[in-house]
């Protein structure tokens, strides 16, 4: 089990996160917010890119500043700003990564094109990176994260620059490695997470706002999520949440606090609906 | 040891180095070039014939020597000039009144006055040993000496320890900042090695570092030795009577160092010693770029360290009490050593107290950088890499 013990992280005097308190354990972790909600500020402390200023986060009970290289042998990290060599193929690339987390030669050799070809990059595993595609370089950052077929895989915006396709399969491949082992997703897109996580994480105003299954957390909002034809009859304080055209009319999905008026239809609450009203007040 | 390779392939891959250390050689070769001298070549191909050691034996063989063409007999002539009623510069020669001027010209008191007259009593010893010995009496390359032994022990080396020591700086910057250049330090230190890698970097700097330095070095003399004849001249001593320094204290004074070097052996200690010069800018080099993210800001900090090293003991009021020792300790630093390498292995100069300054400056300054490495390391493990 990863546990992050009231995890407090200033810059100075900015305060980027105060007092977290999550536990992870085996399945799809999501973590929701806007950007520059700590997001990425919390997945480097799991990286041990960085060092939180107060609170302590355990593996297996362990502090992993003092695991040190234990605890970076199990992790497989892919940062929101994923960095590589221009100059070498994925291949080359990925066999240098292998060497620093400590991988036999001959099992990356093996392992490498294997990884390549379920990131579906297995035809330019020996092409220089130089021309690849977004996409392209976010597979590799994948496939490197895999590498060690690690016990956490912490994956930071890991959708960005992915096509509608790509994050199909992407969704379905983090499915599949979820089953036995700890993946933490950060993301600002619900549709990433929406399907896959078992537990979705939302930050907001550098607290932990809540930690729980995409079910519950939809029951934030039972009963408060209305659609509607007729945007200008609404009456009543709402919130607006989301529009879609059909048949050359606009259907307008919003969140009233004392249930729907009567020119307006109840309608299921999602993730989407809890994010945008959730984050109402920041800037996204 | 894999990652050492890795590390080592992406430094000895870059264009850039070879690009340099090519323009390096080129300038090295345009020197080497521009500074023929067919006297000292002559002496240098006579050696072969008559030793190098000022004897009966010498004068006998130099007398039965002939020359073909106009131009030769001239050499033979000169050669025969310039060794007539050769005479050890060593007997009878005082080492006091250089420490004494020295003392007067920088109005050294205290400590620092008694150290320059304890080191030139200890060069006295050495001056006495050398004439017992007939040290001075020797060929190196007569009349031509002066120009041919600056050319090599002080242009040429010189040149080489900039050269070799921007390599290894350039290395040591490229290797410390290459995860910044292509934003990969992330998952390179959240990998299981971490920043434990910095190990195998400085390993990999190291040895391209030094590799380089040693590379270029070896190109430049091996052009150098093969268009300037040298025959017996290796084995001539460098405290030669045709030796000699210019002092603006001391004025003229004979070519005295602690130990007894011939030319091969004073050319390998020079080459010894630029290797350590090479090492410290490396060392320097590693530790700032560990400390300063930016490859280029690094190089700066790298400049304006030097800088700073150079200004102090001229900057620095003699009145101050630290001053003087703040002065002669700078002439242990790395650039001050490099500024002064073509009197290593001598008494020094006015500014220098110590004896074997050289060797002791060396020593010190890299046990200041590894320390200094060490702790930049120390400090990256606790960093935070946002």
């Amino acid at each position: 089990m990863l546990a992050v013990n009231h995890v407090t992280k200033k810059y100075g005097a900015f305060t980027a996160l105060e007092d977290i308190m999550i536990e992870f354990t085996r399945g799809v972790y999501g973590l929701l917010s806007p950007n520059g909600s700590g997001k990425t500020t919390l997945i480097k402390m799991l990286a041990t890119l960085l060092f939180p200023t107060s609170g302590e986060i355990l593996w297996e009970g362990m502090e992993i500043g003092k695991l040190g290289e234990r605890y970076r042998d199990v992790i497989g990290y892919l940062p929101q700003d994923f960095g590589y060599y221009k100059h070498q193929s994925p291949r080359q690339f990925l066999h240098y990564l292998a060497a620093l987390k400590g991988i036999d030669r001959s099992v990356a050799s093996r392992k490498i094109p294997e990884l390549l070809q379920l990131v579906s990059l297995g035809d330019v595993m020996d092409k220089k990176m130089r021309k690849f595609s977004g996409g392209m370089i976010q597979r590799v950052g994948i496939a490197q994260a895999m590498l060690n077929d690690p016990r956490i895989l912490i994956l930071d915006e890991p959708t960005a620059g992915l096509d509608p396709k790509e994050r199909v399969r992407f969704r379905n491949l983090i499915s599949e490695l979820s089953k036995d082992r700890i993946v933490i997703l950060s993301t600002h897109i619900v549709s990433d997470i929406e399907s896959i996580a078992h537990r979705v994480i939302m930050l907001k105003d550098r607290r932990l706002f809540c930690n729980d299954s995409p079910a519950n957390i939809c029951k934030l909002l039972d009963g408060k999520v209305c659609e509607t034809w007729e945007m200008d009859a609404v009456t009543r304080p709402h919130f607006p949440l989301t529009q879609r055209q059909e048949d050359g009319r606009t259907l307008v999905r919003f969140v009233c606090e004392t249930g729907c008026p009567e020119n307006a239809r109840p309608a299921r609450p999602n993730l989407e609906d809890v994010f945008l009203y959730v984050y109402r007040d920041q800037v996204m | 040891m894999i990652v050492y390779w890795l590390e080592l392939k992406k430094l000895l891959t870059s264009s850039a180095i070879w690009g340099f250390l090519a323009a390096c050689l080129l300038f090295n070769l345009f020197i080497i070039s521009n500074s023929r001298d067919e006297y000292a070549d002559y002496i240098g191909a006579a050696s072969a014939d008559t030793g190098v050691a000022l004897d009966s034996s010498f004068y006998e063989k130099l007398s039965h020597m002939t020359a073909n063409g106009e131009q030769a007999s001239r050499y033979l002539e000169w050669l025969k000039a310039d060794t007539d009623g050769a005479a050890d510069v060593f007997e009878g020669y005082e080492t006091r009144p250089v420490a004494e001027r020295y003392i007067a010209a920088v109005g050294a008191t205290g400590y620092f006055a008694q150290a320059m007259r304890d080191k030139y009593a200890a060069l006295q010893n050495v001056v006495d040993k050398k004439a017992e010995n007939d040290e001075s009496l020797t060929l190196y390359f007569a009349g031509a000496t002066y120009d041919r032994h600056q050319l090599l022990f002080d242009t040429l080396t010189g040149w080489l320890i900039v050269e070799g020591s921007l390599v290894a700086v350039l290395l040591a910057l490229l290797s410390t900042g290459y995860e910044h250049i292509f934003r990969t330090g992330h998952i390179v230190y959240s990998s299981k090695i971490g920043r434990r890698v910095l190990r195998p970097k400085f390993a990999a700097a190291l040895t391209a570092g030094l590799g380089a330095y040693t590379l270029l070095a070896l190109l430049t003399l091996l052009y150098y030795f093969g268009v300037n004849e040298y025959g017996d001249v290796w084995r001539s001593n460098v405290s030669s009577l045709f030796n000699y320094r210019v002092d603006l204290i001391a004025g003229t004074r004979p070519f005295v160092t602690w130990h007894s070097f011939s030319v091969l052996t004073y050319l390998l200690a020079m080459l010894g010693m630029s290797a350590g010069m090479v090492l410290c800018c490396l060392l320097l080099a590693f530790g700032i770029g560990i400390w300063v993210r930016s490859s280029y800001i690094a190089f700066l900090v790298f400049l304006a360290a030097n800088a700073v090293c150079i200004a102090v003991p001229v900057q620095i009021p003699s009145g101050w009490p630290i001053g003087p020792g703040v002065k002669y300790l700078s002439m242990l630093s790395p650039v001050w050593l490099w500024l002064k390498h073509s009197i290593w292995f001598t008494d020094g100069d006015v500014d220098i107290v110590w004896a074997h300054f050289e060797t002791v400056g060396l020593c010190a300054s890299l046990v200041v950088l590894i320390v200094f490495c060490l702790l930049a390391d120390i400090r990256f493990r606790k960093r935070n890499l946002a």
